[in-house]
């Protein structure tokens, strides 16, 4: 069963999963998941963020890991280091950060 | 969806959530959740911190207190340790609670306190009512206080407290003086004397066990001396 933090949600501390999780809103801490993680619009993570792959069209501040990609997506915001073997970062996203794709 | 959330059964959260809206748990939360909306404890899940909600739905497991602003449900399967305080209240057979059980409102805790502290007064009471009783308490005051007020404050306050006792039974009526008299007057005498013994028992062994060893050193030396 998918996790949804929905965007009335905060969470604050430690979030770790086996499944694909999808975040509309507040993380504070840190985010991990073994499978996708889906960072949607509206979203606001503070917070280190791992996973198989992730998609960020929200704001995200922290370190990104993922085993698989990182795609951010338009409108998505991103200020932190990536560390991802792929990286796609679409026209009208930001990014502040450096990318290892040496995984 | 944008405010429903969802913590799957895979997921372990170590840290407080909160928000609006629903939220829907089967997975682990090591931590406070509050909700402006409804929680619902799905079966499985585990919840070791306190949870307060609008509306609450236990079948899982939860190690810390429930608070619901309105209706409180345990479902057949849920495991709960820790308090129930909810407008509305419902327990499922099946479900296992250990804890305290409330529906709120008019807190029925606030009125023991009340009657607990009206209870501790006239321990410390009687030794300030005895020198104003004889004025306007003489029938009411002598009855109650050998009850329930006299014994605590006699070994507290050994010399004061008797003595206002013993001058309050003049200013009484006759019949009165006997039972203050018979209730009264032998329980100060053994208490009087009781603390006097052991005090002066207790006063001379500190020197005895100095004295064995000190003597026996000191008598060799003065015999040597001597």
């Amino acid at each position: 069963m998918a996790t949804v933090i929905g965007e009335e949600l905060t969470i604050e501390g430690e979030l770790t999963s086996d499944e694909e999780i999808s975040v509309l809103g507040t993380v504070r801490g840190s985010l991990s998941s073994s499978d996708a993680v889906q960072i949607l619009q509206g979203a606001v993570i503070e917070a280190d963020v791992s996973g198989a792959s992730l998609s960020v069209a929200g704001q995200v501040i922290g370190n990104v890991t993922a085993q698989d990609r990182v795609d951010l997506q338009a409108g998505g915001r991103l200020v932190g280091d990536v560390r991802s073997a792929r990286l796609t970062i679409a026209d009208g996203a930001s990014f502040k950060g450096n990318v290892d794709m040496d995984v | 969806m944008s405010s429903e959330s969802v913590i799957g059964s895979s997921t372990h959260i170590r840290g407080n959530v909160s928000g609006a809206g629903s939220l829907e748990i089967y997975g682990r939360v090591e931590g406070d959740v509050t909700m402006t909306g409804s929680v619902v404890v799905g079966e499985g899940a585990i919840v070791q911190g306190n949870i307060r909600a609008e509306q609450l739905s236990v079948a899982g497991t939860v190690a810390g207190d429930l608070t619901a602003d309105g209706a409180l449900q345990l479902e057949p399967g849920a495991r709960v340790v820790g308090d129930l305080v909810g407008e509305s209240i419902g327990i499922a057979e099946g479900a296992l609670v250990r804890g305290f059980v409330r529906t709120s409102g008019e807190s029925p805790l606030k009125k023991p306190a009340a009657a607990a502290a009206p209870a501790a007064r006239p321990a410390a009471a009687p030794l300030a009512r005895p020198a104003a009783a004889p004025l306007a308490r003489p029938v009411v005051a002598p009855v109650a206080r050998p009850v329930a007020a006299a014994p605590p404050p006699r070994p507290v306050a050994v010399v004061p407290a008797p003595r206002p006792v013993v001058v309050a039974p003049p200013a009484v009526e006759e019949p009165e003086e006997d039972f203050v008299e018979e209730v009264i007057a032998p329980a100060p005498k053994p208490v009087a004397a009781k603390p006097a013994e052991p005090v002066r028992r207790a006063a001379p062994p500190p020197p005895v066990a100095p004295a064995l060893k000190k003597p026996l050193k000191a008598k060799k030396k003065t015999s040597r001396d001597k």
